[in-house]
């Protein structure tokens, strides 16, 4: 089928309801999940015109009860559909009920003789319900204006986490631009590792975006998504390599859960790349352990490390890195031979580090 | 399914350029690009790409939600999004769409690999089981 002209091609068979995703076909509307979602997440309101005659009713329902009561005071009860006004129908809607109240109130008044106070009171009655109706409705505007601005910024804040996630993709994608022009297999390896950290905070990002809030945070899952990531993509040619991921839920904060994040990144990088060297199968383990401190575990059965191994004068970027950021979430790292073969590090951390001042 | 070919839909270029050799170093060789709804299905109509890779934000104004309903509509193609949207309601637009696959940015090449060949299997598939079976004898 030719499409001589796509943007009408796409202007008549689909109308663009609003700015954002919902389409319409030619006589076959389509309700978006998310359309559905809104309708269903909003709480219901009444019209006004329902509220209205709610309140008159409660009014006459109200006073007939007042009256029939005899001397026993209900005028607090007038309150009810004053409030029901107010709230769905309006400041204006509010004083009349309030007005009709007071005259409902007069009305089921039994005469006591005195034929200026059942006047007065009522008068007193109806002030104070107008006084209630008055503040209930900037309580009303106070609370519509809130919502507004919630709205605006959570809009915001997805706009921004959108353009963050952009731009770290256009920075990856420099990286693996500028690469092409090395010719040396470490050198272009190096940037390789600059993009696996950089996809590594962009799924933090992204889970710190879709949790509640920043004691949410599940590191654990991110930390076996990024394992997982990086074995498939760093297994050493020809080497069968198992993964193992146990991670216990830690509570952390941001700035802890992006530095472990790099912390395991760099241990996880490190452990591919010289921990299997000319071996056809291999275990990688990697856990996290709740308590005081918590532990973050790497552990490889690859060949260990050499016996004058000292990670304080080793002038690897990576060690120098894992303990700098170690310390950096108040914690430290210790790197070792495994008593059962390979290296194992281990960082410990706190749960909740003090804040930075 | 190596050498599919596969039509990039996206308006950031520094992305585009590194979606191309992303694409061909996993062995796929790239159909074209349209930075916008209307080049991305005119691109479908010409070059008859087997799999569509579309971001969502799009330039000229109609977002790649709408491109992906307008070219499934149209074209046998599946379509998977590339996009730096992570929420919920746009996931849900887009499996409305009838997309085959979502991709967050940045991504892996790992995992845009393995949305890419789950994708074309699916269509595959689909489109077998609309032949209806075929001669036992």
């Amino acid at each position: 089928m030719a499409i001589a002209d796509p943007v009408s091609h796409l202007a008549g068979s689909f109308r663009i309801v609003n700015e954002e995703l919902s389409v319409k076909t030619p006589g076959n509307a389509i309700t978006t999940p998310s359309a559905l979602l809104d309708a269903s997440t909003k709480p219901a309101r009444i019209s006004r015109t329902v509220a209205m005659a709610l309140a008159i009713g409660l009014v006459g329902v109200i006073a007939w009860f007042d009256y029939a009561t005899g001397d026993f005071s209900l005028a607090v009860f007038y309150l009810a559909p004053v409030i029901v006004a107010t709230w769905y129908a309006g400041r204006a809607s509010g004083w009349f009920i309030g007005l009709l109240s007071a005259v409902g109130w007069l009305l089921a008044d039994r005469p006591d003789g005195e034929p200026f106070r059942p006047y007065w009171n009522a008068g007193t009655l109806a002030l104070s319900y107008g006084i209630v109706a008055h503040l209930l409705s900037a309580l009303a505007r106070v609370q519509a204006e809130l919502r507004k601005r919630v709205e605006q910024r959570t809009a915001s804040l997805a706009e921004v986490h959108h353009r963050v996630k952009n731009n770290l993709q256009i920075i990856s994608s420099l990286l693996m631009l500028q690469a092409e022009k090395l010719t040396n297999a470490a050198d272009k390896a190096v940037f390789g590792e600059c993009r696996d950290r950089i996809y590594s905070m962009a799924r933090l990002h992204e889970q710190l975006y879709s949790s509640d809030g920043f004691s949410d945070l599940d590191f654990a899952a991110h930390l076996r998504e990024m394992a997982e990531m990086l074995v498939r993509s760093h297994t050493p040619p020809g080497c069968i390599l198992a993964l193992e991921v146990r991670a216990e839920p830690v509570p952390m904060d941001l700035d802890t859960a992006v530095t472990l994040g790099l912390i395991a990144n760099e241990l996880l990088l490190n452990a591919l790349k010289h921990g299997f060297e000319g071996r056809r199968a291999g275990k990688l383990t990697v856990e996290l352990r709740a308590g005081d401190p918590n532990q973050m575990i790497v552990r490889d059965d690859g060949s260990g490390l050499p016996p004058e191994f000292d990670a304080r004068k080793n002038s690897g970027l990576g060690i120098e890195l894992v303990l700098g950021m170690a310390q950096q979430i108040y914690g430290e790292a210790k790197i070792e031979n495994d008593p059962a073969g390979g290296t194992r590090t281990t960082i410990f951390f706190p749960t909740l580090p003090p804040s930075k001042t | 399914m190596t050498n599919a070919r596969i039509l990039i839909v996206e308006d950031e270029a520094i992305t585009v350029s590194a979606l191309k050799r992303e694409l061909v170093s996993l062995g796929y060789e790239v159909a074209g690009t349209a930075s916008t709804a209307d080049e991305a299905l005119r691109a479908v109509e010409l070059q008859k790409p087997d799999l569509v890779l579309m971001d969502i934000t799009l330039a000229g104004g109609v977002n790649g939600v709408v491109a992906a309903v307008a070219i499934r509509g149209n074209f046998p193609v599946p379509v998977v999004f590339l996009t730096a949207h992570a929420d919920d309601r746009t996931m849900d637009r887009a499996v409305s769409a009838g997309a085959f696959g979502y991709v967050l940015k940045p991504y892996s090449g790992a995992g845009l690999k393995a949305a890419i060949e789950m994708a074309l299997h699916k269509h595959q598939t689909e489109m077998e089981s609309r032949r209806g079976p075929g001669r036992v004898f």
